[in-house]
């Protein structure tokens, strides 16, 4: 009894769902639904940017439909299913327009299936503006200020890039005077390479907002600072002693004691408070004052104040005595074959230098040790000349020759040679 | 002779407050024993602080109340030190004599007026003076011929210019026999010689625009009639607390055994507060921490 209670049940069950299943495929009844929030798309804008135009406001913006359909096509139809689109592309100047729209259904749904009862508003409102471009300088603006010791190179600092290209509406992009980063200097110590966002002002300084419907050519600028350092330094030069000549009988005077450098901060703090200039002076040749032009020699990225890589260096000997003293030993070497030479100089002045005490000394003795030495390879003249011999002075090497000696010589044909005879 | 070189006051203790009066009215007194009465106008801080520098070396000498014309009425303390004064006045008599010269040669004749007539004034003090350190005095003469010629090119050099007066100042110790202090009381005195030219250059540079006159700032930078802008403001400062940093090193290379801590405030304190001053224009103006002379009571 019980059990058969139970299969009624369950049969009846099936023929009411079976019954309801028939009804909504076959008969198909008919329900109003109201979908709200759809949203609306203005075709043609292409158009329009050929054209020179562009919309700047879309006053209705989402509608809302009521429809009847059958239960079936009700259940596709939805915000995002229903697409409704405004044509804007037969506008050809800039105004207000309230243009007429179109329903498009989904491809699942019959367009014939579905009956529109009623909408929102039966037209779309949109604002048409002419489309324009400006170039616009790109500036910047510094606020605070470096730190005590460093200089920021301000007047020598750039932008990439330099302007900035704005497409858009007339009235929005005419007001824009300027497109302007705003960089902190306040605790930069260092060179800065840094990308900032633009923003854009009109004339009075007011910051312009952008929409969307203006585009520009960059949005941020790369800043390039140097931030640089300068200090003063010595100057100093490299003394090389020598032929009696020390560094305490060398008075260096410079045309500028000291220089002011400046360049990257790093590399200024990390110079000596000396800077050493030019190449290393040989005091041995200088006879009594002799004036240079010394390069500053400074690191990279450091430059003098003034711009100036040479500083003038006037080195004067002090402070040692001079002496005329006679040399009678001259050795003549690689002497022509064929040919004797004798020195026609029995003795002669050599001007040494060096201290009072050596040179006295010097003076005093009587093989003072000093020779000259002619050279006379590659020499092809006969007869007497003067020569130029080196002063050999390895006996006293506290003591300096000043200068080169002249020595006369006379070169003859050697006995044996015979004598040039004359043919025909 | 400029009086960019003195203490910074309020830093200043009562004890060298009163030893910086006493040399002021030392060197005030030896110049007047040295050169005539006429000569005690070219007292100046610049010179007082030249002293304390060359005596600061040496055991402290006896301070005596003299006579003060300023003051008649009443003694002021003095010291008595004739032989440290000695070079002092000799080296203020020579500067202020080549600087009314250098007036003269740079003015016209109705402004150079006043300065020909302090020619014919000091023209026996300087002879005296110029006998008493005849290289100190051929020197400056090098000196200010080599400053002639920067100004003649409008150097915009500004180390080459401040070199020619720093050099000078240098020179005042030249005698120190003592080479361990000849060599640094000579930096120091350099790096307050250029201190004391860039400040005069700074402070000046308003006048020279005006009158179309020398100054190496109007040529390394590009001052408008306000003066200089705040970025090259920056980096002449740094230039200046650089030679201030090597001042005080070369400070403290000095065996010093009196006047240190008066030094180091005329070097760390005085010397930046004067900069400073001056960038703004309250030195020009007289403003009341920087009296243009001294006042004691």
């Amino acid at each position: 009894m019980q059990g058969r209670k139970i299969a009624t049940l369950l049969i009846s069950l099936l023929a009411a769902f079976l019954l309801w299943l028939y009804v909504i495929t076959s008969i198909a009844p008919e329900a109003t639904a109201r979908i709200s929030d759809i949203p609306v798309t203005v075709d043609g804008s292409i158009v329009l940017e050929e054209r020179g135009l562009i919309i700047t406001d879309q006053r209705t913006e989402n509608i809302w439909l009521e429809v009847s359909a059958s239960r079936v096509n009700l259940t596709k139809l939805n915000s995002s299913s229903i697409r409704i689109s405004a044509d804007a592309s037969k506008i050809r100047e800039p105004g207000t327009y309230e243009l007429s729209y179109s329903v498009i259904y989904p491809d699942t749904v019959n367009s014939n299936d579905v009956d529109l009862l009623r909408q929102s508003t039966s037209r779309v409102t949109v604002t048409v503006s002419r489309l324009d471009t400006k170039t616009v300088p790109a500036v910047i603006s510094w606020q605070g200020s470096v730190p005590e010791g460093y200089t920021a190179e301000t007047g020598s600092a750039t932008l990439n890039p330099e302007e900035v290209t704005l497409t858009g509406p007339t009235e929005e992009i005419s007001k824009i005077t300027e497109a302007r980063v705003v960089f902190d200097l306040s605790a930069m110590n260092e060179t800065v390479i840094q990308t900032i966002p633009f923003t854009f002002y009109d004339e009075d300084g007011n910051i312009i907002l952008i929409s969307d419907n203006t585009t520009v050519s960059a949005e941020s600028a790369t800043l390039t600072l140097q931030i640089l350092r300068s200090r003063q330094v010595s100057l100093q030069v490299e003394l090389v002693e020598g032929n009696g000549v020390t560094a305490d009988n060398a008075v260096v005077t410079f045309s500028t004691e000291t220089i002011t450098v400046k360049g990257n901060a790093e590399v200024v703090d990390a110079m000596d408070d000396v800077l050493i200039v030019g190449s290393p002076i040989e005091l041995s040749k200088i006879r009594d004052q002799q004036t240079f032009r010394c390069n500053l020699n400074l690191p990279a990225g450091v430059t003098s104040d003034t711009g100036e890589t040479t500083v003038e260096v006037t080195v004067a000997i002090v402070g040692i005595s001079k002496a005329s003293i006679p040399v009678t030993d001259i050795r003549v070497i690689n002497q022509m074959e064929g040919y004797e030479t004798s020195v026609t100089s029995k003795s002669v002045n050599v001007t040494v230098r060096g201290a009072t005490s050596e040179i006295n000394q010097l003076r005093n003795s009587k093989n003072n040790g000093i020779y000259i030495l002619v050279d006379l390879e590659g020499n092809t003249q006969t007869g007497s000349f003067t020569v130029v011999g080196t002063v050999v002075n390895d006996a006293h090497p506290d003591v300096g020759v000043v200068d080169e000696a002249q020595v006369s010589v006379s070169v003859t044909p050697s006995a044996e040679t015979p004598p040039e005879t004359s043919e025909g | 002779m400029f009086g960019y070189v003195r203490p910074l006051r309020p830093e200043l203790r009562i004890r060298d407050y009163d030893a910086y009066h006493a040399a002021y009215c030392g060197l005030c007194r030896a110049l007047a024993k040295r050169y005539g009465f006429r000569s005690r106008f070219l007292v100046n801080y610049d010179m007082t602080f030249l002293y304390l520098v060359r005596a600061s070396v040496r055991p402290a000498a006896p301070t005596r109340r003299c006579f003060c014309p300023a003051r008649p009425g009443r003694k002021k303390p003095c010291l008595c030190d004739d032989d440290g004064f000695a070079r002092v006045a000799a080296c203020t008599v020579v500067l202020c004599y080549c600087k009314i010269l250098d007036n003269i040669r740079d003015s016209g004749f109705w402004k150079g007026l006043a300065c020909r007539l302090l020619k014919h004034v000091y023209r026996r003090p300087w002879r005296k003076a110029e006998q008493d350190a005849p290289e100190f005095a051929a020197l400056v003469r090098t000196k200010l011929r080599a400053l002639s010629e920067l100004e003649a090119a409008k150097s915009p050099g500004m180390d080459a210019a401040a070199d020619t007066f720093a050099a000078i100042v240098a020179a005042c110790a030249d005698d120190l026999p003592d080479e361990a202090i000849r060599r640094p009381a000579q930096a120091l005195l350099y790096q307050v010689g250029r201190h004391v030219y860039l400040c005069d250059a700074l402070d000046d540079l308003a006048e020279d625009l005006r009158t179309d006159g020398y100054n190496p700032l109007r040529y390394r930078f590009a001052p408008t009639q306000t003066g200089l802008s705040d970025e090259d403001l920056a980096y002449l400062s740094q230039i200046m607390d650089s030679g201030v940093n090597l001042a005080g090193a070369a400070l403290s290379l000095l065996p010093v055994r009196q006047y240190g801590s008066l030094l180091e405030n005329i070097v760390y304190l005085g010397l930046p507060a004067v900069f400073a001053a001056v960038k703004t224009g309250r030195f020009r103006a007289g403003a009341k921490e920087f009296p243009r002379k001294e006042n004691p009571s």
